[in-house]
C-alpha cells in the first residue's frame, strides 16, 4: 500500500509540473495582445488541468492511497504479454523515453511520487490522444449517416460506365460535401465542381478539406475571381460558375478537367443553364469526360428530359421535424395603397417576445429572420437592437451581399451562453450560406428579385411573393441541427397561392451580356437557336442583341451574328460591355491608368459604406473628396487619396474609417486595375512592362520583394489557420458595433509598420514606389485630361445617357429627375455625388428661349428602379458632347441637330453649329482611326491631336460659350435606323467604320496612312469648297503656315540665288 | 512550402524507409497506406510504423497521420511530439490484425488486444478491466447479426 498526503504533494507539485510541462520558450502565460493563448500553450494548459484534476479525484475517491507501485520493472508478464498486475502503466501505450528514471534535479522528490506524476502525465497524453481519435470518429460517424453515403458507391459505379450522372437531392443529404470526396476516393485527380456563389465555393472547399484531413494542404482548393488557394497538388477544385465559363473561352475543351459537377442547378441561373448547355455538348466532344449535375428534387423532370438516358440517383433530405407556425401579418393584406409602404417591424419584435416565453433561455437555439432588402433588415435589426438591449437575451446580427466579408463572417460566431443570436438576412441565406444552430425560422414570404423590363432598359428591383420552392428551403433551415420552428409571417392560402418555383434567371434578366459571350465563344453559336434547357424569350433575346448592336460590338450590318472588330476586342475582356470598351478607349488615347481606376469603380460597390450615408458628419467630412463631375471622377479621387495615405502616410485605415470608406472595396478595386492591366497586356493592347520598370533588374529591389514574399505567404498562411477557430460574439454588440474590437485592433497595428496586415502587405507588394508615384500623378487630372476621360468614359457608357428635365430645379434636396431613351422620368440616385454634393452643377440656368452654354446631359452606368427608378454612377458632360458617340445625328438645318432620333440640339447660329460639327467630326474620325491603329497592333497613332480637337471643342463650349438650346423627342423609336451622319442636303456621311479600317490596315499596311492622309486632305479640301463653311481651325493654321511661307519666300528664293 | 507532407520526414528515426517522399521528385513513393480496423471497419489513409518522437515512443509499430486538425509545424528542424500526430490504430498482438484505438474495439494492458481476441482469452484479464469492451463487443455482435 503506498499513500501520499495532500501536503506532500502540494511541496513538490510545483517542480514536477515544471519538469513535465515547462512553459514553451519564449511565450508568457497570458498570451498576445488579444489575450489569446496559442495552440501549443493551451494543450500544455489542458494537460495541466488533466493532471491536477487526476489528483485531485486521487485524494477525494482513494484518499491518497493505492497499491500500484508504478514501475513497469516489478511487472510479470504471461506468454500472450498480458501484465499480471493491474497496475495503471499498463495501460500507457505511449511511453516516455526515460520512464522511471528521476533526473538529479528531482532527486528531493520521493521516487513513488514522481513516477505516480509520471503516471498521470502519460494518462493526460493518452487522453489528449484519444481526444482526436474520436473528434475522427465522430466525424466519420457523421459522414456515414448522410443521407447520400448509402449512394457512394453506387454513384461511383454508375459515373464509370455513363457520361452523365445526374444526382438529385434536398437539403441535408450531403450531396455538396460527398460526392466530390467519393470521386477523391475512386482515384479521380482532376475535380471541378462549380457553386453558383463565391461564399459556397470558399465554404464547401474549407469543408471539404477539413473532412479529407487535408485542411492544411491544397488538395481541395477553391478559386473565385480574386482568390486562389489552388496549386500543383489540387486535385479538387470548387469554383464559380462565371470562372468555368470564362475558362471554356481560352480553353473549350476544358482538358484540365476529368469531371465537371455542376451543383445547385435547380438554381437555373443564367450561367448555369448557358453551361449545362455547353457541357452537353462537350460530351460530344470529349468521351472521356464525366458531368454530374446535382440539383434538388423540385424539378428534377427538366434536368432529366435534357440529359436523356442519364441515371438518377435520387437521395431523400434530412432534417429534423420542423413545426410551421402561421402568423399572418396585416400590413401583407392591404398592400394595395401605396408602393412607399414600409416594412412594420412589431410583429418580428413579438416573435422573438414569444421565443422568450416559450423556450428558456438555457435551452440553445438561434434564430433566422428572413427579409427582403437591406433597408427592410436594417429598420427592423435597430427596432429589435431596442429590444435586445433591455433584455440581454438577443445579439442582433445582419447577413447581406453589401456587407464586408469581415461583418459577413461574424454571422458564423457563437452567442456566448444563454444568449441567442437573431441573425436578419436576404436571400442568401437560403441556399448558400448554411448556419449552424438556428432553431427558429422567422420568414416573411418576400424576396427582392431583379429583372429585366423589356422595353425600356430598366433593371428592377421588385419586392415578390417568394415561391413555394424557396419557402420550403427557408423552413428547412430550421431542422438542420435538430427540431425547429418555423414561423412563417403569412396565411396559409397565401402560400397555396405562391407559385412552385421561382422564376429562372433566364426568363427575368437582360441577356446581351449572355449574348455575347455565347457568340465569343467562336463555336458557331447563335442565341436564338441554341438549345437552352429552356428556351428565353425571343423579344429579350433580340433586345440584347440590339443594344448590342448599339454599343457597336456586334455588327449591325450583317445577318449571322458577327462581333465587330470592337465587339471581338471586348469579348477577350471579362469584363461587362461598357468597361471593356473604355479600357480599350483609354489605351487609345494614353490614359491608362485613370480609366483601370473608373472601369475598377464600375465593377464593384460603391466605396462609400451604405451606413455613411446616414452619418452627417462623414457626409461632410468627405466632401472635399467629391467630384462635379460626377461618380467616376469622385472615385479617382478616393482612390488616389487612399493609394497616397496607404504607402506615405500608413494611417489609411484611420482615413477609410472617418471618411465611411470600405477598405475592401478599395482594394478590391486596386486588384482588379492590376488585373485589367493583365488582360489587356494579354490582349496586346498594352505593353507588358519592362523588367526596368517594374525594377526588377534591380537585385536590392528583388531581394526586398523576396523577403516580402515570403513575408506575405506566413501571414496568409497563418490568417487562414487562424481563420479555423470560431469565436464567440460578445453579447452587448450587435450589428453596428460588431467590428468595433477589430477597428480598434486595426487602428492599433497600423502604428506599428511590423504589424501590417496581410492585405496591407499585398498592397505595398503590388505597389512600388513607382506605381504609387504614377497613380499621383495620373489620377490629379488636369482640365485638359478631364474632358479626354469624360469623352472616353461617355463612349463606353453610351447609349446610356439622360436629359434633364427643362422644368426641374436642380438644387440640393431636390428630386432630380432625367429621361433616359427608352425610359422617361428617372431620378439621378440621391447616393451619387451629383445629387449629394453638386445638384447646382447640372443646372442649365437657361434663359426663357431655353438657351444656355451649360446644357448638360448625365451619361449613367446603372438604371435600377427600387422604389423609383434610379440612375446609378453618373457623370454629366456637355450635351454637346452627345455627338461624339451617337450612331445617328441628322442635321436638319445648320442650326438644329437631332441625336440618335432622341436629343435635339438647336444653336444660335449657323456658324456655331458648323464649327462644333467639323470639330466633332475631326474627334470622330481620330477616335476611330485610334481604335483601328489600336485593334490591329499598329502604333503609328498619336492621341495628341485626338487630345487638341477635345480641348478645342471644349473651348468653344467654355470660352466662347456657344449656346443652345436642347429638347428631348419623347417617344424615340426603339431601334434605330439610318446609322451616320445625315446633312440637310440628304447626303449620309457613314464615317469611316472602325471594321473597314481594320481591314485595311491588315491588307495593306504599308501605303495605308498615305491613304489616311489623303482622305484628310480630300475632307479638307471638301470643306474649304464648302462657302457656307466657316474656316476650320486647320484651314486657319494652314493658312497661317502658307502666309508664313509666303513670307519665307524671299529668303528661300534668296538663298536660291545663292545657291544658284 | 509542403503542407501536407508529413512532419516526420525530417525526424530520422521514426519512418526514414518511407519518407523519401518530396516534391517534385519523379516518382514519389507514396507512403501512405490504407488502414482498416478490423472490427468496426474504419478506414483511412495513414503511415504505418514505429513512432519515436521527440518526448517518448510506441513499443510497437503504430497506424498514425500527422494531427490533420493542427496547422503542420512551421519547425523543420526541431524533433516533432507526439502531439504533432493522430494515432489511429496498431496490430492486434495476438491475431495481427489492425485494429483501432476505440474503446469498442481494442484494448491496451501491456500489449495491444483486439476486442475478440480479449474476448476469447477473457480469463487472463482483470475482469474489472475487460467488462466495458466485451459488453461492447458482444453488443455489436448482436447487432450484426
Amino acid at each position: 500500500m503506498y499513500s501520499l498526503t495532500q501536503d506532500e504533494y502540494e511541496k513538490h507539485r510545483g517542480a514536477l509540473f515544471r519538469h513535465f510541462l515547462p512553459d514553451e520558450p519564449g511565450t508568457s502565460r497570458d498570451g498576445n495582445r488579444r489575450g489569446e493563448k496559442t495552440a501549443a500553450q493551451e494543450l500544455t494548459e489542458t494537460k495541466r488541468k488533466s493532471i491536477q484534476s487526476y489528483f485531485n479525484r486521487f485524494f477525494r475517491e482513494r484518499k491518497g492511497e493505492t497499491n500500484d507501485h508504478f514501475d513497469l520493472n516489478r511487472v510479470k508478464y504471461d506468454d500472450l504479454g498480458i501484465p499480471q498486475d493491474a497496475g495503471g502503466l499498463n495501460r500507457i501505450r505511449f511511453k516516455g523515453e526515460n520512464l522511471g528514471i528521476i533526473p538529479t534535479q528531482l532527486n528531493h522528490v520521493p521516487p513513488w511520487l514522481y513516477r505516480h506524476f509520471e503516471y498521470a502525465y502519460h494518462v493526460a497524453l493518452q487522453f489528449n490522444q484519444h481526444q482526436k481519435f474520436q473528434k475522427l470518429q465522430k466525424l466519420r460517424k457523421l459522414q456515414k449517416e448522410l443521407p447520400i453515403a448509402e449512394r457512394a458507391t453506387e454513384i461511383v459505379e454508375l459515373l464509370k460506365t455513363n457520361q452523365v450522372l445526374i444526382v438529385a437531392g434536398d437539403t441535408g443529404c450531403g450531396k455538396s460535401t460527398q460526392v466530390p470526396q467519393y470521386l477523391l476516393k475512386a482515384g479521380y485527380t482532376g475535380v471541378a465542381c462549380t457553386q453558383p456563389r463565391r461564399i459556397a465555393c470558399t465554404a464547401l472547399a474549407r469543408r471539404v478539406a477539413f473532412e479529407t484531413l487535408n485542411q492544411y494542404g491544397s488538395e481541395v482548393a477553391f478559386q473565385i475571381r480574386f482568390e486562389t488557394t489552388k496549386s500543383q497538388r489540387t486535385k479538387l477544385l470548387f469554383l464559380t460558375e462565371g470562372l468555368l465559363l470564362r475558362q471554356m473561352e481560352k480553353d473549350s475543351l476544358l482538358e484540365k478537367y476529368n469531371v465537371i459537377i455542376l451543383d445547385e442547378v435547380h438554381e437555373r441561373h443564367l450561367t448555369s443553364d448557358l453551361l449545362i448547355g455547353l457541357l452537353r455538348d462537350l460530351c460530344t466532344k470529349r468521351e472521356d469526360l464525366k458531368l454530374i449535375l446535382m440539383s434538388a428534387t423540385i424539378n428534377l423532370d427538366l434536368f432529366k428530359g435534357y440529359f436523356e438516358g442519364a441515371p438518377v440517383v435520387q437521395v431523400p433530405g434530412r432534417l429534423f421535424p420542423i413545426d410551421v407556425r402561421w402568423h399572418p401579418i396585416k400590413q401583407f393584406i392591404d398592400q394595395s395603397e401605396k408602393k412607399t409602404h414600409k416594412i412594420d417591424p412589431e410583429p418580428y419584435l413579438r416573435i422573438l417576445e414569444l421565443i422568450d416565453k416559450q423556450f428558456p433561455s438555457t435551452q440553445r437555439g438561434d434564430a433566422l429572420i428572413f427579409l427582403n432588402g437591406v433597408a427592410e433588415i436594417s429598420m427592423v435589426a435597430e427596432h429589435l437592437k431596442n429590444y435586445a438591449e433591455q433584455t440581454n437575451g438577443w445579439i442582433i446580427l445582419m447577413l447581406h451581399s453589401t456587407l464586408s466579408v469581415e461583418e459577413q463572417d461574424k454571422v458564423f460566431d457563437q452567442a456566448p451562453q444563454g444568449v441567442r443570436k437573431c441573425i436578419l438576412s436576404t436571400n442568401v441565406a437560403e441556399t448558400s450560406v448554411t448556419i449552424d444552430g438556428i432553431r427558429f425560422v422567422i420568414d416573411s414570404g418576400k424576396v427582392n428579385l431583379i429583372k429585366h423590363e423589356p422595353g425600356t432598359g430598366t433593371q428592377k428591383l421588385t419586392e415578390f411573393w417568394v415561391s413555394k420552392a424557396s419557402a420550403n428551403q427557408r423552413k428547412g433551415r430550421a431542422g438542420r441541427t435538430g427540431p425547429g420552428i418555423c414561423y412563417r409571417l403569412y396565411s396559409q392560402e397565401q402560400f397555396e397561392k405562391m407559385e412552385d418555383f421561382t422564376q429562372s434567371e433566364i426568363n427575368r434578366v437582360s441577356l446581351q451580356e449572355m449574348s455575347l459571350k455565347m457568340i465569343s465563344l467562336n463555336l458557331g453559336l447563335d442565341p436564338r437557336t441554341f438549345p437552352f434547357i429552356e428556351k428565353p424569350s425571343e423579344d429579350v433575346l433580340n433586345e440584347g442583341l440590339e443594344t448590342l448592336k448599339f454599343q457597336r460590338v456586334l455588327r449591325s450590318d450583317r445577318d449571322i451574328l458577327t462581333l465587330t472588330a470592337l465587339g471581338n476586342m471586348v469579348s477577350k475582356l471579362p469584363v461587362d460591355v461598357p468597361i471593356a470598351k473604355m479600357l480599350v478607349y483609354g489605351c487609345v488615347v494614353d490614359e491608362l491608368e485613370v480609366m483601370l481606376t473608373v472601369s475598377a469603380g464600375l465593377s464593384v460597390q460603391s466605396p462609400f459604406t451604405n451606413r455613411s450615408y446616414r452619418e452627417l458628419e462623414i457626409v461632410e467630412k468627405r466632401a472635399s473628396l467629391t467630384s462635379p463631375m460626377g461618380d467616376p471622377f469622385t472615385l479617382i479621387a478616393v482612390f488616389r487619396e487612399w493609394v497616397l495615405q496607404k504607402a506615405f502616410e500608413g494611417t489609411a485605415r484611420r482615413w477609410t474609417m472617418e471618411n465611411g470608406i470600405d477598405e475592401h472595396r478599395l482594394y478590391e478595386i486596386s486588384k482588379l486595375r492590376s488585373q485589367y492591366r493583365q488582360i489587356l497586356e494579354d490582349a496586346g493592347l498594352v505593353e507588358k512592362a519592362s523588367a526596368a520598370e517594374t525594377g526588377e533588374d534591380d537585385s536590392r529591389q528583388r531581394r526586398i520583394d523576396q523577403g516580402e514574399k515570403r513575408k506575405l505567404f506566413d501571414l496568409k498562411r497563418s490568417q487562414r489557420n487562424n481563420d479555423r477557430r470560431q469565436k464567440v460574439l460578445n453579447a452587448n454588440k450587435h450589428f453596428d458595433k460588431i467590428l468595433e474590437d477589430k477597428e480598434e485592433e486595426d487602428l492599433e497595428a497600423e502604428k506599428d509598420p511590423l504589424k501590417a496586415d496581410v492585405k496591407t502587405v499585398e498592397f505595398l507588394l503590388s505597389h512600388k514606389q513607382r506605381d504609387v508615384e504614377t497613380i499621383r500623378k495620373t489620377h490629379k487630372i488636369s482640365r485638359r485630361t478631364a474632358e479626354v476621360v469624360r469623352v472616353i468614359i461617355s463612349a463606353g457608357l453610351y447609349p446610356n445617357f439622360s436629359i434633364l428635365d427643362p422644368v426641374n430645379k436642380y438644387g440640393y434636396g431636390q428630386e432630380m429627375f432625367a429621361h433616359t431613351r427608352l425610359k422617361p422620368f428617372t431620378q439621378i440616385h440621391p447616393n451619387s455625388s451629383i445629387a449629394q454634393y453638386h445638384p447646382e452643377s447640372i443646372d442649365p440656368r437657361q434663359s426663357s428661349d431655353g438657351f444656355s452654354r451649360l446644357h448638360q446631359i448625365p451619361f449613367y452606368g446603372l438604371l435600377l428602379e427600387t422604389t423609383k427608378p434610379y440612375i446609378c454612377n453618373v457623370m454629366p458632360v456637355p450635351a454637346i458632347y452627345s455627338l461624339l458617340v451617337a450612331q445617328k445625328i441628322v442635321i436638319e438645318d445648320w442650326k438644329e441637330l437631332i441625336v440618335d432620333d432622341f436629343l435635339e440640339l438647336k444653336f444660335k447660329s449657323t456658324e456655331d453649329c458648323r464649327s462644333v460639327i467639323l470639330d466633332v467630326k475631326e474627334i470622330r474620325y481620330e477616335l476611330t482611326k485610334g481604335l483601328a491603329s489600336k485593334l490591329v497592333g499598329e502604333d503609328g497613332f498619336s492621341s495628341r491631336r485626338l487630345t487638341k480637337y477635345i480641348d478645342l471643342l471644349n473651348q468653344s463650349i467654355v470660352e466662347k460659350g456657344i449656346k443652345l438650346a436642347i429638347k428631348r423627342n419623347v417617344h424615340p423609336p426603339k431601334v434605330l435606323t439610318g446609322i451616320g451622319i445625315h446633312s440637310p442636303d440628304g447626303g449620309i456621311d457613314k464615317e469611316e467604320d472602325v471594321d473597314d479600317l481594320v481591314q485595311r490596315f491588315e491588307k495593306n499596311q504599308p501605303d495605308d496612312r498615305d491613304d489616311v492622309e489623303a482622305e484628310e486632305q480630300k475632307v479638307m479640301e471638301e470643306l474649304r469648297a464648302d462657302i457656307m463653311c466657316p474656316p476650320t481651325r486647320d484651314m486657319v493654321e494652314e493658312e497661317e503656315k502658307m502666309e508664313k511661307k509666303k513670307k519665307e519666300v524671299p529668303k528661300e528664293s534668296y538663298y536660291e540665288k545663292n545657291q544658284s | 512550402m509542403s503542407d501536407e507532407q508529413p512532419s516526420t520526414s525530417s525526424s530520422k528515426d521514426s519512418i526514414t524507409e518511407k519518407s523519401s517522399e518530396k516534391p517534385g521528385d519523379e516518382q514519389m513513393i507514396d507512403p501512405f497506406i490504407d488502414f482498416e480496423c478490423h472490427i468496426c471497419k474504419m478506414k483511412e489513409k495513414c503511415l504505418f510504423g514505429e513512432l519515436k518522437v521527440a518526448d517518448g515512443s510506441y513499443d510497437s509499430p503504430v497506424y498514425f497521420m500527422r494531427d490533420p486538425f493542427k496547422p503542420p509545424s512551421r519547425d523543420r528542424i526541431k524533433k516533432p511530439f507526439l502531439d504533432e500526430f493522430l494515432i489511429l490504430g496498431a496490430p492486434c498482438s495476438v491475431c495481427s490484425q489492425p485494429v483501432c484505438m476505440s474503446d469498442g474495439c481494442s484494448l491496451f494492458f501491456g500489449a495491444n488486444f483486439c476486442a475478440p481476441c480479449v474476448s476469447r482469452e477473457r480469463r487472463r484479464f482483470p475482469s474489472q478491466l475487460i467488462r466495458g469492451i466485451i459488453t461492447k463487443s458482444e453488443a455489436k455482435q448482436h447487432n450484426t447479426v
